[in-house]
């Protein structure tokens, strides 16, 4: 080999090995691979048709941190859930997965109130399963349909004396009425 | 293409490449702080007309929210709003809605309409792919451009959801309720910018052409210029004139070239003057550094017969005049036949002519000056010359100490040519017999062979007198004969 290709070829390889040390380092995962592991926040099978997610099986887990949230007293009341709280909502291809199906998409709540990207203290996170992808939801969409849970609703407990919620739905523990559709 | 039109090619690409960046960048950043404003505000007001729909609705005030819709629809000639059910369909228009919300809470909430709309519009099918967009998941608030009928709008395609609150009328099978559409013609700020494009690029085109048009003229004041009047300089100094100069009096660099050059110049025309007083053997000697060495050559000396007697007779300017004259014609003929001049010794001149050719070019050269000295008698004050002519080797070197020394020839050659130009008489050639043998035959005329005498000679040398050339052929002859 001549000395000029042998030149040509580290020259290659290291502008190749800076490229690829200088490369922007993949962030971590926002949502930790065990979460399936963690308690759900509500013994309600949640298998009926909801705005955004229509009527594909879901199951919302919640770390442990989450489970240790809140509760101002009082009427109205306000419960707040602490920093790192992270509520994970498997959701289901179909109305009635088998039990092989697995969760195609994984969409998340961190609490992360000092966050650029958080939307009412939340970090609102969806991942695709199928290529592992997450992506932090920077628009109103999350963050709009969850307003409601500060609010009357008609899922889960209700929240009858419209306590602030914290945007969730589920609070764990409050589930006084299991229904298979709330409509 | 020159200097002058390199550097204006340069000065002037550069500066379009430059100014049409910073004209680019202008007229992207202005559209684009147009576009932000506009979407700002139909961001904004799509905000506005969400929650007012959305607190219209929920109390149940679906009629007041229609109502609302259509008059600020109307609100102006340059604004136009629409609202879509989810499917593309014009809301509003007919009675599905109420009757689907009727059904969903199980009694007759809102009557249904009588008066429907005469047109039922829907999405543009060509604005489908940006309403689809707009009612993906996750729904999105979609801005594009859009021209009908020569004008110019800005859209937002503002998608509503279907909350939770909203579900218990509408259901909760579906995400998007609908989707906002507001159309803002933006025609006249679009031609208003494109005329501000248009004046600026105009303009920074301009300014190119002025900023190159000055910078050419700087640059051809103070560089070009100089650089053209020193070439100049060069040119003459190559042809032989020393005389110019260049007049650039600065203190920068072109300053310091032409000063340089002046004086470069200045050295050359000191040397070319000394050649003057240098044979051109000296001269061919210091260039091509020549050793010494034994060749053959022919020399020619001449001198002025009477000489002495004429400078005892007339005055020093006049002697000089008569002199200076008769050797500058000498020297003129001599160099013409190619003879190099080795010495002017008082009204003596020394020529040394080489080559195989050398004895007939010094006789053909001795003929000439005394044709040109007997023909200009009255110049020289009838002077004439007497010439001595001989061939044979001599010493050809550099003859001198260190301080001065001339490329000269030494022999015996030298003696005979200078004692048989003592002999000769006023008009008289005399050449020697090496250089009658060296002569073409038949080429020249010879009277003798004569036996002479010459000082510092034991024996008589065969000398002749040349008295022509034999084969002259003048031009009519030559017509003849051909």
């Amino acid at each position: 080999m001549k000395p000029r290709t042998i030149i040509a070829v580290c020259s290659v390889l290291t502008l190749f090995g800076l490229t690829f040390s200088c490369a922007k380092p993949q962030p971590p995962s926002l949502i930790p691979s065990d979460y399936g592991r963690w308690k759900t926040t509500t013994g309600i099978t949640l298998d009926y048709p909801i705005p955004g997610h229509e009527d594909r099986f879901r199951v919302i887990h919640i770390n442990d941190k989450g489970l240790g949230f809140a509760r101002s007293g009082g009427s109205p009341e306000r419960i707040t859930f602490s920093e790192g709280t992270i509520i994970a909502k498997d959701i289901y291809a179909v109305k009635n997965p088998g039990p092989a199906d697995l969760p195609v998409m994984v969409t998340a709540m961190i609490k992360s109130g000092s966050d650029p990207n958080a939307r009412g203290g939340w970090l609102w996170v969806v991942k695709d399963l199928k290529i592992g992808k997450e992506t932090i939801m920077t628009g109103d969409f999350c963050v709009r349909c969850h307003d409601n849970a500060n609010e009357k609703h008609p899922y889960g407990w209700k929240n009858p004396d419209g306590a602030f919620a914290d945007y969730v739905f589920f609070i764990p523990g409050t589930d006084s009425v299991v229904e298979a559709n709330p409509y | 293409m020159g200097l002058a039109g390199r550097i204006n090619l340069v000065v002037v690409s550069t500066l379009f490449i430059g100014l049409g960046l910073v004209g680019y960048l202008y007229a992207t950043s202005l559209s684009s702080a147009r576009e932000g404003l506009v979407d700002s505000n139909l961001q904004r007001e799509s905000d506005i007309l969400y929650l007012s729909i959305e607190n219209f609705m929920l109390p149940g005030d679906a009629p007041v929210a229609a109502r609302f819709f259509d008059e600020v629809a109307g609100l102006s000639a340059g604004y136009s709003l629409r609202l879509y059910r989810r499917n593309g369909a014009m809301a509003f228009s007919d009675n599905m809605t109420i009757d689907a919300v009727n059904a969903a809470i199980r009694k007759t909430r809102f009557e249904r309409r009588n008066e429907l709309a005469k047109t039922v519009l829907s999405v543009d099918i060509s604005d489908r792919l940006q309403f689809d967009k707009a009612t993906a998941i996750p729904p999105e608030s979609v801005f594009f451009s859009w021209k009908d009928s020569g004008r110019s709008y800005k859209r937002v395609y503002r998608p509503l959801l279907n909350l939770p609150k909203c579900a218990g009328c509408h259901g909760s099978d579906h995400t998007i309720r609908g989707v906002i559409d507001i159309r803002a013609d933006v025609t006249n700020e679009v031609r208003s910018e494109a005329l501000t494009v248009a004046v600026s690029a105009s303009g920074f085109a301009l300014m190119a052409l002025a900023l190159a048009a000055i910078i050419g003229r700087i640059l051809r004041a103070v560089v070009v210029g100089p650089v053209i009047a020193i070439g100049r300089l060069c040119l003459d100094v190559s042809g032989g004139d020393f005389t110019g100069r260049v007049d650039v009096k600065r203190d920068d660099e072109i300053g310091g070239l032409a000063a340089t050059v002046n004086d470069m110049v200045h050295g050359l025309r000191e040397r070319y003057e000394l050649t003057k007083y240098v044979s051109a053997g000296t001269i061919t000697s210091l260039a091509s550094s020549q050793e010494p060495r034994r060749v053959e050559r022919t020399l020619l000396f001449t001198d002025v017969r009477g000489f002495t007697a004429y400078t005892e007779r007339n005055g020093v300017e006049a002697i000089l005049a008569v002199l200076n004259g008769l050797l500058e014609k000498q020297a003129e003929i001599i160099a013409a036949h190619g003879g190099d001049i080795d010495k002017f010794v008082g009204d003596e001149v020394v020529a040394v002519f080489s080559g195989d050719d050398a004895p007939a070019r010094a006789c053909d050269a001795a003929l000439d000056i005394r044709v040109a000295v007997a023909a200009n008698a009255a110049a020289y004050d009838s002077l004439a010359v007497g010439i001595g002519i001989a061939t044979g080797h001599v010493i050809q070197g550099m003859v001198g100490s260190h301080r001065r020394a001339d490329f000269t020839v030494l022999g015996d050659v030298v003696n005979v040519a200078s004692r048989l130009c003592s002999k000769a008489k006023a008009g008289q050639i005399l050449v020697c017999d090496c250089t009658k043998d060296g002569l073409g035959a038949g080429s020249h005329t010879m009277a003798g062979p004569y036996r002479v005498t010459l000082k510092g000679k034991a024996e008589p040398q065969i000398v002749y007198l040349l008295q022509g050339k034999k084969n002259v052929i003048k031009v009519g002859e030559l017509h003849d004969e051909a």
